[in-house]
């Protein structure tokens, strides 16, 4: 608690990041009030421009763009939810295994690690999506997650190297500590303010990648997320007749989420940096 | 000279056979980890597009499909089969421009996305770099901050995102550029000046979205970078020996803050490759995008895989080529 | 005339994090003259500051480290520069002051070859061509023992030693009047510790320089300096001559220095100092010593021992009578 008042008195972005965020939290938490439901269609006139009844306007279809933009919001958010933390996951396991196995497995698990960096992973995964055509929402989260880890394994286990070496490591070790307990008690919870840095990049990621899919038409598209949105704007032509509203809510409002996540991760890796963090000790000790 | 051959050759030789392998491995085994039958799902797509067929041509139909998914024979058939195809670069002709082969349909399209992905990867990298670095070393300039905050609006917006919104403002609503498309619509590719003015006009949007966002990214790294090396002994030595400033922003600040750049543009090339086919996508661009994205919409199986296969042996291609041209500009690197 | 005065110095690094300033008193009212074709040290334990002091000194302070009080001069050819004129410091930037940073790996850029590092820092101040400039710095490096491939090579193809070797021949070969140098021989092995000690001895007889040599080995003062300033905490504590230093330590802290020395022949008990150096940005009140020091009085632990002088030399503690003697 004390760190956040520091943050948002002294750190604009985490200001910006915390705003944009509250009003994520409000949509996702609107999306439960809604009048009207996710999937429903023509429940309002078709194709008004934003008014007072309707701020965002409503598409062709007979809906309200802002309410849909509710429902839209809260599912890329699980999804980019989902999609962080199995990629973490995966990230985690194959960055403790290399790191402290060390040796040649540590260098096939690069090479591999390596692999899925370089390939590209678009081509990959609409591969999948056109196989598995109109996948739920939750389940692309997974999917896109099998592709979302290699950077950050590599940062893990950089991580764990360090760790590895570090002399509380060799006293839990010679007083008889098993390793596994070790990396589990004593390491992990080092690595896990790391790892939330991560985790909002990750996320932002993965919501990209959802509009990418769903815009090509991959999605599950009667589910509204926020590429879904916009599939349907361009399927309709919105640009060509003039229902600007169409697309200029959704992607404002996902311009808005990427720029909030990513502020969102560069204050707190500021934040947790070891020098940073290194300062704030010492400070501590002269008060 | 062995021993670098040993050290620093070796281990990219390995990397470059195992991004095959497991890219190839990967387009193989999704579609038989699939809950749906890939052949009735692709069918149901094709008779969707209401084509109406006897039931002679469907069964010939669904035999053709099994073949090109490789769905004969046992897995481990069905495996190498399918690594022949991929050796070969050969996946059999398209399904909806039947008998155009696959790779004829790539070879045309792939010219376009290397052109688009090549200059736009290398306008962002240099001007990124070159920017971050300047930005970097002026840390506590107003214009320094400016560029930062700029950069750090540009970098997390994904590409398709940045591809749209050019689109709406700079052709729909201020229409200075062409919606989409490599040339007029209607003409014909000839060598004059004329035409290739047009392709450069028509190239502008699509490579614009691509380098705003990249830029963003090479910015931030640069700066991130920079800030690093201006700590490092030998720079406080050389300001210290009053060796010019503009010496010591070039000759040590940028010219040691380059070289982990250069590293991570080899690592970048795949997701660039990524934005470029979604780029295309939304800019009708008659890339390798365009190409997967009909073929997705068609359901032409057979070219998807193509695509996918091609690309990841294109791309890894690529890093390994300039892999191989990094120790001109790493000394260290030379002399082990 | 002295080289440089500082006359009550204070340069403080300045820290601001989420709203907490913190402020850590690297070098704080340090005054010291520096006479010319002397060869002075500064000692002290890691942390003292004495690296502070010769980054002012080389002028290349970077925030956070900030002057805050004080006034520090150059005195060159009878003008007298203040420090933070930079227009007029870069004049003389490496023609009258050259610095040799620790003896570490990354002292000279990685990616550059040594001639062009030569070029890099001597392009303002000589006027002849490449070829003849080349064959001048060949001649030169062979005097301090390095070979003609030097030139061609990389750092990293090269040793500890001859790198320092090469970072001495770059800072001497202008012949400057004024040499800092810090910590110049730690990272190097014992052998090439003495070649390199010899070195600059040899230079700065030919050349009559002033050097100014920041190190924690009470060893390599012995060895070298004509003088030495011993600081603690931030602060200044005692200058004397190396010989008066050695023989008659005034300072207690001087004295436990020097007696966690073995001597030569191994007869002396050797005795160390218990604790830690207290932390810059929270020194103790009165003398900073006083939570160490073996001798310490009431008066200590509240008031601040001002810098006195004795005869030719000065100390900073309560407990030297007016006449030089230690009282306890």
């Amino acid at each position: 608690m004390d760190a956040l008042k520091k943050l948002l008195k002294h750190d604009i972005r985490f200001r910006w990041a915390f705003g944009i965020f509250s009003v994520i939290a409000l949509m996702v938490l609107l999306s439960f009030f809604s009048p009207y439901g996710a999937r429903e269609w023509n429940v309002v006139p078709a194709t008004q421009p934003p008014s007072l009844q309707h701020p965002f306007g409503t598409n062709s279809m007979g809906q309200d763009i802002f309410w849909k933009l509710t429902f839209a919001v809260r599912n890329s958010m699980i999804l980019a939810v989902i999609a962080a933390s199995v990629s973490r996951v995966i990230a985690i396991i194959v960055g403790l295994v290399a790191g402290y196995l060390g040796g040649i497995p540590d260098r096939i698990l690069m090479t591999v690690n390596d692999s899925f960096i370089i390939i590209p992973i678009l081509p990959i995964l609409i591969l999948l999506s056109t196989i598995l055509s109109g996948i739920p929402f939750y389940y692309l989260g997974c999917i896109i997650a099998l592709f979302g880890w290699s950077q950050d394994a590599r940062l893990i286990r950089s991580l764990t190297l360090s760790l590895r070496e570090r002399t509380f490591t060799h006293t839990a070790y010679y007083s008889g500590m098993g390793m596994m307990k070790i990396v589990l008690r004593e390491h992990l919870p080092y690595m896990v303010p790391i790892l939330m840095a991560t985790i909002m990049s990750n996320m932002l990621w993965a919501i990209g990648m959802e509009i990418t899919l769903a815009v090509i038409g991959l999605a599950k598209v009667e589910t509204p997320t926020l590429g879904v949105i916009m599939y349907w704007a361009s399927e309709y032509n919105s640009m060509l007749t003039g229902t600007w509203w169409w697309l200029f809510f959704p992607i404002s409002l996902s311009v808005l989420i990427f720029i909030g996540l990513y502020m969102f991760s560069t204050s707190l890796n500021r934040f947790l940096d070891p020098r940073t963090r290194l300062m704030m000790i010492s400070e501590r000790k002269s008060e | 000279m062995k021993q670098f051959l040993l050290i620093y050759l070796a281990p990219r030789l390995v990397q470059y056979v195992v991004v095959i392998f497991i890219g190839v491995t990967v387009a193989f085994f999704a579609p038989r980890f699939s809950p749906v039958d890939p052949v009735e799902s692709m069918m149901a797509k094709v008779e969707g597009l209401g084509m109406t067929m006897d039931p002679e041509s469907v069964a010939r139909m669904k035999e053709s499909l099994k073949d090109l998914y490789g769905l004969g024979g046992s897995l481990p058939e069905q495996y190498l089969a399918f690594w022949k195809r991929a050796v070969t670069l050969d996946f059999g002709p398209s399904l909806t421009s039947f008998p155009t082969p696959v790779s004829a349909l790539v070879k045309r399209s792939l010219p376009w996305t290397l052109g688009l992905l090549a200059t736009a990867l290398g306008i962002s990298w240099l001007l990124g770099s070159f920017l971050g670095g300047v930005a970097g070393y002026f840390e506590s300039r107003k214009w320094s901050k400016f560029l930062e905050a700029g950069a750090m609006m540009m970098y997390p917006i994904p590409y398709f995102i940045s591809a749209i919104a050019m689109q709406i403002l700079l052709a729909y609503v201020f229409p200075i550029f062409p919606v989409g498309g490599a040339y007029p619509f209607g003409t014909l590719p000839e060598f004059s000046l004329g035409f290739v003015l047009s392709i450069l006009q028509h190239a502008i949007l699509p490579g614009l979205s691509l380098v705003l966002i990249g830029m963003g990214w090479w910015f931030l790294s640069m700066k991130a970078m920079i800030s690093r090396v201006v700590a490092e002994d030998y720079v406080t030595f050389a300001q210290a020996g009053g060796v010019s400033s503009r010496k010591i922003l070039f000759s040590y600040a940028m010219r040691n803050a380059i070289l982990p750049q250069v590293t991570s543009l080899f690592m970048a090339i795949g997701s660039v490759f990524s934005g470029a086919i979604i780029t295309e996508v939304v800019f009708n661009y008659p890339g390798l995008g365009l190409l997967l994205r009909k073929a997705i919409a068609t359901g032409d199986y057979s070219v998807i895989m193509g695509v996918i296969v091609m690309s990841i042996v294109a791309i890894a291609s690529a890093v390994l080529i300039l892999d191989l041209i990094y120790p001109l500009i790493d000394p260290r690197i030379r002399r082990k | 005339m002295n080289v440089v005065s500082l006359e009550g110095l204070k340069a403080h690094y300045i820290n601001e994090l989420y709203g907490a300033i913190k402020t850590t008193r690297a070098v704080d009212n340090v005054s010291l003259d520096i006479r010319p074709n002397e060869i002075l040290g500064i000692a002290g334990e890691s942390g003292c500051g004495k690296t502070t002091l010769l980054k002012i000194l080389s002028s290349t302070i970077k925030p956070p480290l900030k002057i805050v009080q004080g006034k520090a001069a150059f005195h060159f050819d009878g003008k007298e520069i203040e420090f933070g004129d930079e227009a007029k410091l870069d004049e003389h930037r490496w023609r009258t002051i050259a610095y040799i940073p620790q003896g570490s790996m990354h002292v000279l850029n990685p990616v550059r070859k040594i001639r062009h590092t030569f070029h890099d820092f001597l392009e303002h101040h000589v006027d002849i061509d490449r070829k003849e400039l080349d064959r001048r710095i060949t001649d030169y490096l062979q005097q301090l023992g390095l070979s003609a491939k030097v030139l061609n090579s990389y750092p990293h193809e090269l040793s500890g030693g001859m790198k320092q070797r090469v970072i001495i021949g770059l800072a001497t070969y202008l012949r400057p009047k004024l040499i800092l140098c810090d910590e110049p021989t730690t990272a190097l092995d014992v052998m090439v510790q003495r070649n390199i000690v010899q070195l600059l001895r040899r230079i700065q007889k030919e050349q009559g320089n002033t050097i100014v040599l920041v190190s924690h080995d009470l060893a390599l003062h012995a060895n070298i300096t004509d003088r030495i300033a011993i600081m603690y905490a931030g602060k200044l504590v005692e200058i004397a001559s190396t010989k008066q230093i050695f023989d008659r330590p005034l300072h207690p802290y001087t004295r436990l220095l020097i007696n966690s020395l073995p001597s030569l022949d191994g007869t002396n008990e050797l005795t160390g100092l218990s604790g830690q150096p207290p932390v810059l940005s929270d020194p103790p009140p009165g003398c900073r010593l006083h939570p160490r020091c073996p001798y310490v009085e009431t008066r200590c632990r509240t008031e601040e021992p001002p810098l006195r002088t004795f005869g030719d030399r000065t100390a900073a503690c309560f407990r030297i009578s007016d006449g030089g003697e230690c009282e306890y």
